[in-house]
């Protein structure tokens, strides 16, 4: 039971520009459910990438079983006995649950002078450790059929014939519904039993007092505290995950919130958003809430022409708008500010000026269309001054600055056009702590301004700290909507699961 | 700021790569040297390759290609000839050639950006098309010049008696080559360009339309190929239809020479002027020199990949300078 069988020491990770680990110790007993918790961006998963392969450490030592370890690869990782389940499964979705379990390290047998597939020994071996699961799944579908929390027993299966001792498990119930969810627990407990160790990274602090033994907080990269859970409560976790008091973090000021700016009625876009009506009222900022993949980030961009409307009405200060590309939302003065900083939001190997200047590079040149550097700097430094970005000029990569202050350059580029209506989708993903609050304090100071903003954001505590109302949605609709002074993360998760529960039960109603 | 000091040493390796290459040819043979020989065969000889690389450094900074520009160029010529032979009228061959490079580098623009279909198969495609077409149409006979080719061709401003004479060709190619320079480093066109090919889908979502954009690069493309194909129709006075045959890559060739990375997005005109001096040294010196045809081509091919390897080396080292300096910054 006592057997220490991952201890990490020192542990250094810098990505260019962010230090994401910076000295994490941490110790692993076999028998044990150990959880690590930390807000986003606090180095969790990256820890847990170093643990198991896929990032290398820059300084720090690693133990794995009593001896030193250090991982070229994922696989090497697994051979040694460390096996991670992802928040999304890394099975092959058109293969079988069988080939997905034995991919990599396949148990052959020779027939004649060739070694081929021993398919009766891998099945054996596969129902023997779904019995150990108590799980029933059908080793000949393809992945794609199962759900969710199938797809987690199949991972979870995986690493077990790679005889994995430790465990990793990252956000596993972030998916899955209540009963699942209590399934799991039950595997983890086995799984505990029988003397493995297992790392449970999550959210969700209720789940950490059911299930797990000891917890480790981390915070900004840097190891905070290590409690065994029975010794503390859930306001010492808090406190030791934020650092400081959750009013100074979301700096929301009470604005007066004025007429509807924006009112959407019966929306749909092709396939996806259904019956979407909401309205957007001058000065507030307006939170979406859901799921990942509950059609926030869709309606936003119908919203803003940069996908197809199919039905419904959008009208601003009463008159209706006729929106079919982004640049016809741009001239109404709704600027969309992408979740996806690399992809769609910044050019990184170009300057913060640059950035800035490029959805309005008419406004930037001389004669002839030539540009004039002096506008451009000037801009440049006036925001670098304003919204305080970190860089040394205007001039500076994007590519070079933090992830937080890339998101500042991302804000100015919307700010700069003057925007009426500014959506902001996951601002703070991918941030440090401190470029967080920073964020936040823009965004407020923005609403006293008389900016109306939508945010649209996974992290609950934020929408609840920063929006006056906050809608949430499922699937594609709006499930509900809350003032700022009733909303709890209970009841936006309540509603922004419950969707996925009914579709599950017709689901399995129509098999 | 960085990145354009880099870049200017490397525009001075490729000057310094010229400079050595002339260098040695021009103290191997002497007969080189002379200005009227400079001027009058070997730039002669690359102006039609050289106008069409500043369209494709264009293209291929947006991180698209080209393949088709040599058989624009020989479509055009030999539609244009053919009209002005059956019209006898001038004016009515260089609009034919226009109208006929314009429309097939609009075609090529917009497979690229309406069908959705990659550059490089979709002019691959039209390539073979072009190429088919003029084929067909000329039922593989030469196509004759006609009289305002010729002059595009053959003028050569200044008499016998000055020290230089000019071809007039070469006067088309240097308006032609500051047009693009400016239009690629200064304008806010050329910015797009730049953006385009380091992150299309960023420039989308800054509500700029990248077809269009890309489409009349393409379009540009193919109204230069119809200018270089009245230069070279005049200069050559009959063209065939495989007369292009080599000419998509060499124009390539020069793009790439010049710094542009395949990729798109890390490029400079000024670097496609350059290399496009020193492939046509290259080609009239290695020919001074006697130095036999395959010979020259190993040559050429071991010039290009020298420079790309420079290339390669000097911007990883920027980009390691880059990364320490950062690094360095975090811990100070």
């Amino acid at each position: 039971m006592d057997k220490t069988i991952l201890e990490l020491k020192g542990i250094v990770k810098s990505f260019p520009g962010v230090l994401a680990l910076d000295g994490i110790d941490f110790e692993l007993k076999s028998g044990e459910v150990h959880a690590i918790c930390g807000e986003n961006g606090a180095g969790k998963s990256t820890l847990m990438k170093v643990v198991c392969g896929v990032h290398k450490p820059d300084r720090g030592t690693m133990q794995v079983n009593g001896q030193e370890a250090r991982y070229e690869n994922p696989l090497e990782a697994y051979h040694s006995g460390v096996a991670i389940i992802f928040q999304e499964t890394s099975l092959f979705e058109e293969m079988t649950v069988l080939d997905n379990l034995f991919l990599g390290h396949e148990i052959m047998k020779k027939a004649g002078p060739v070694q081929v597939l021993d398919y009766p020994a891998m099945a054996e071996r596969a129902q023997e450790i779904f019995g150990r699961l108590n799980v029933r799944i059908d080793l000949t579908s393809p992945i794609r059929r199962l759900g969710m929390a199938q797809k987690q027993m199949v991972e979870i299966a995986k690493a077990l014939t790679f005889n994995a001792n430790i465990i990793i498990f990252d956000e596993p119930t972030a998916s899955l519904t209540e009963r699942e969810v209590k399934a799991l627990f039950g595997i983890i407990r086995g799984l505990k039993e029988e003397g493995l160790g297992i790392v449970y990274i999550s959210h969700r602090l209720e789940e950490i007092f059911e299930i797990c033994d000891r917890v480790t907080v981390i915070r900004d990269g840097k190891h905070i505290s290590t409690h065994p859970v029975s010794e503390i409560n859930k306001d010492i976790l808090v406190a030791d995950m934020v650092g400081r008091k959750m009013d100074a973090y979301y700096p929301k000021v009470d604005t007066q919130t004025g007429e509807a700016v924006l009112e959407v009625s019966h929306l749909y876009d092709d396939g996806f958003l259904e019956d979407i009506s909401f309205t957007l009222y001058r000065g507030e900022i307006l939170g979406f809430a859901g799921l990942a993949g509950s059609g926030r980030t869709e309606l936003a961009k119908c919203l803003c022409g940069l996908s197809r409307r199919l039905a419904g009405t959008v009208r601003m200060n009463g008159r209706e708008l006729d929106i079919h590309r982004y640049q016809d939302a741009k001239k109404e003065g709704i600027v969309y500010v992408s979740e996806d900083r690399g992809k769609y939001g910044l050019i990184t190997d170009m300057s913060v000026e640059q950035n800035i200047t490029l959805p309005q590079l008419e406004n930037f040149v001389k004669r002839w269309n030539l540009l004039d550097k002096s506008l451009e700097d000037r801009i440049g430094e006036k925001y670098i001054r304003e919204i305080d970005i970190k860089a040394p000029d205007a001039d500076f990569l994007v590519t070079n600055l933090s992830g937080g202050n890339q998101q500042k350059v991302s804000v100015s580029k919307a700010l700069a056009l003057t925007p009426a209506i500014l959506i902001l989708d996951e601002p703070t993903r991918g941030v440090d702590v401190n470029a967080k609050a920073e964020i936040m304090k823009i965004m407020s100071d923005l609403t006293k301004q008389g900016l109306t903003i939508i945010m649209i954001s996974s992290e609950l505590p934020e929408l609840i700290g920063m929006c006056d109302r906050i809608y949430v949605m499922k699937d594609g609709y709006i499930g509900g909507c809350f003032e700022r002074a009733e909303a709890t993360q209970e009841k936006i998760l309540n509603v922004a699961l419950e969707a996925s529960k009914q579709d599950r039960r017709a689901e399995e109603a129509n098999e | 700021m960085k990145k354009k000091t880099f870049r200017m040493t490397f525009n001075l390796a490729l000057f310094l790569i010229w400079i050595v290459i002339f260098l040695f040819i021009g103290l191997r043979s002497p007969y080189f040297f002379k200005p009227a020989y400079l001027i009058s065969t070997m730039l002669r000889n690359i102006v039609e390759i050289g106008m069409v690389a500043l369209p494709m450094t264009m293209i291929i900074l947006t991180g698209g290609i080209d393949l088709s520009v040599g058989n624009i160029l020989v479509l055009s010529c030999m539609l244009g000839g053919m009209s002005a032979a059956a019209t006898g009228s001038s004016v009515v061959g260089i609009l034919v050639i226009a109208l006929v490079g314009l429309l097939c580098g609009f075609i090529n623009g917009i497979v690229i950006t309406k069908a959705k279909i990659p550059p490089m198969i979709t002019t691959l495609s039209t390539m073979y098309l072009y190429l088919g077409i003029a084929r067909g149409i000329s039922q593989g006979n030469s196509v004759y010049s006609f009289p305002a080719a010729a002059w595009m061709g053959n003028t050569i401003i200044g008499s016998y008696t000055d020290p230089v004479q000019l071809p007039v060709q070469i006067l088309f190619y240097l308006v032609l080559a500051v047009v693009f320079v400016i239009a690629v480093q200064k304008s806010s066109f050329g910015r797009k360009l730049f953006a385009i090919g380091l992150n299309e889908n960023a420039v989308r979502y800054c509500g700029i339309d990248t077809d269009r954009i890309k489409i009349i690069v393409y379009t540009v493309s193919g109204l230069v190929c119809a200018l270089a194909s009245i230069i070279w129709l005049g200069r050559f006075t009959s063209v065939k239809y495989d007369a292009g045959t080599s000419f998509n890559l060499k124009v390539i060739t020069i793009v790439v020479l010049g710094g542009t990375s395949i990729n798109g997005g890390v490029g400079d005109m000024k670097g496609t002027l350059l290399a496009t001096l020193i492939i046509a040294t290259l080609n009239s010196g290695l020919t001074v020199m006697n130095i036999p045809i395959d010979a020259q081509t190993i040559i050429q091919g071991v010039v290009l990949l020298i420079s790309l390897i420079a290339f390669s080396i000097a911007s990883q080292r920027a980009r390691s300078r880059k990364v320490i300096k950062v690094v360095s910054q975090e811990k100070g």
